[in-house]
């Protein structure tokens, strides 16, 4: 398990961030991002999407009401919100298990989700102004992502 | 209960059209001329107030539950059976393909049954197209607003079935920067409507709020960053449901919502100069929204058309005006069993 705590100064730097931590996955990752109201789940998920080769990157946009939002770029991308789920039989309805070893899935309010299989976690604390704290676990032992 | 009424040829054809790709389970009864028979939408609004905007039991398993009692109804309030229908049509996508499965896979069991076609339809495109139900006579091209919870764009309407995605919104739906909004003031849900509700005896003036502009000079919306500004605001000033500002806070939020809407597509009529302006999808109920809308359609010389409610929200009728549409035309698939449905894909 490798964790990582990365400090970030503006949404640009969150991004960036995501995108760095984009070029170390394989293809099948599951990533599960947690973090307040505004704390930048979305943009983090923009920034991975990036980094993994997405051009109309400009068109991610958040799935709390679609519930799942699905990329095509280097891999297939599962953009899923669970905001307005609250129980484990509703999110077993989404029927997300399909999409393991489809691509890669990301999950925002990830700490919904009970998940048997390894995942990577990213916690995002909103800390003064626009900065943010972003925390990362790594049970794949990745390579470095190295912070701004 | 309603009696029974004879199809008449000159209303031919009739429809029975199936909407499930998100939270609504619809459907509806069409005759020709756009002429809706019924409209029942069985929203999950009402069964989860009591959540605060989280959907308890959600989607494919509600859906599944309802759509037999929501086609009945539609039948019955109508006056018609099964058997009378000349052609289904059912929303093939986008949304969840557990909930749009149970729509098609109904609407094919109804078409496979009576050996009748079955239309599909997209539910943006149903979407724009229901602005058609009250007039079918609006001059083209037109600039349609969609606004709904999980949608903001702008299309480029050149025709009844040719409609051009013009811009969209590059983090979050207007509708759900409103619903996060209220949720985050526990204020009840649906957070739109209440809002809307509240706004009305506040000052708009009083809170400001900088709006979003795109660097890049496109038409795309962004509301994350007054998402952002606006917990923001709540936190600083402790704003709270039972303070007195409250009704101020949520007039100027919502103001700047519908400002940020309706810039881009002030700028749209500037670079596309179109004869009309269509507002159309969920959040389209919005007064502060309608009212804004129509100043700038009079402002701007063009006629404004806006659908009334029961049809902005998701509804089976616009998913048979569209296939009406399709009908005249001719588009009709030959063979609807393979008919798949699809997710909301970005490529």
């Amino acid at each position: 398990m490798k964790k990582t705590t990365i400090l970030t100064h503006s949404e640009e730097e969150t991004f960036q961030i995501a995108g760095k931590l984009a070029k170390n996955l394989k293809g099948d990752e599951i990533l599960l991002l947690t973090g307040e109201l505004g704390a930048g789940k979305t943009v983090f998920t923009k920034g991975l999407c990036f980094g993994l080769g997405l051009k109309t990157n400009n068109h991610v946009c958040s799935p709390s009401y679609t519930l799942v939002n699905v990329y095509d770029a280097k891999f297939r991308i599962f953009h899923i919100d669970l905001y307005r789920l609250v129980s484990r039989a509703d999110i077993e309805d989404l029927g997300w298990e399909d999409y393991i070893g489809e691509g890669i899935i990301i999950v925002e309010w990830g700490e919904k989700m009970e998940i048997k299989f390894d995942c990577i976690r990213v916690r995002i604390e909103v800390l003064a102004g626009n900065k943010r704290k972003i925390f990362i676990e790594d049970p794949f032992n990745g390579p470095h992502y190295k912070g701004a | 209960m309603n009696t029974r009424r004879e199809k008449r040829p000159e209303k031919s054809p009739y429809i029975l059209a199936i909407e499930s790709s998100c939270d609504e389970t619809s459907a509806a009864v069409l005759a020709a001329g756009y002429e809706v028979l019924s409209n029942i939408v069985l929203s999950q609004d009402e069964i989860h107030a009591p959540y605060g905007g989280v959907v308890p039991e959600l989607a494919s398993r509600r859906h599944i539950q309802s759509i037999g009692y929501v086609v009945s109804e539609s039948l019955e309030r109508a006056g018609f059976r099964l058997s009378d229908m000349d052609y289904f049509a059912v929303t093939q996508g986008p949304g969840l393909i557990g909930s749009l499965l149970v729509g098609l896979s109904f609407a094919k069991g109804l078409a496979y049954y009576f050996d009748k076609p079955l239309i599909p339809a997209d539910h943006l495109e149903a979407h724009i197209h229901s602005a058609f139900i009250e007039n079918s006579e609006i001059p083209f091209p037109a600039l349609a607003l969609l606004v709904s919870g999980g949608h903001t764009s702008i299309y480029l309407v050149k025709e009844k079935l040719d409609a051009g995605l013009i811009a969209r919104t590059r983090d979050d739906a207007a509708g759900e920067a409103l619903d996060k909004i209220a949720k985050f003031l526990d204020l009840g849900y649906p957070g739109g409507p209440v809002i809307d509700e509240m706004a009305k005896s506040g000052d708009r003036k009083r809170f400001r709020f900088t709006l979003p502009r795109m660097s890049d000079n496109s038409l795309d919306f962004s509301f994350s960053g007054l998402k952002t500004a606006a917990i923001k605001h709540i936190r600083d000033q402790k704003i709270s449901k039972s303070c007195t500002e409250i009704y101020d806070f949520l007039a100027s939020f919502q103001d700047a919502v519908v400002r940020a809407l309706l810039m881009n597509l002030k700028k749209g009529i500037d670079l596309l100069h179109p004869r009309a302006l269509i507002l159309a999808g969920g959040v389209a109920r919005n007064q502060a929204l309608r009212l804004g809308f129509t100043e700038l359609a009079k402002k701007q010389g063009l006629d404004g058309f806006i659908p009334s409610p029961e049809f902005c929200t998701d509804n089976a009728a616009m998913v048979a005006a569209l296939a009406l549409e399709k009908i005249k035309r001719g588009d009709i698939p030959s063979s609807f069993l393979d008919l798949n449905a699809y997710a909301r894909m970005i490529k």
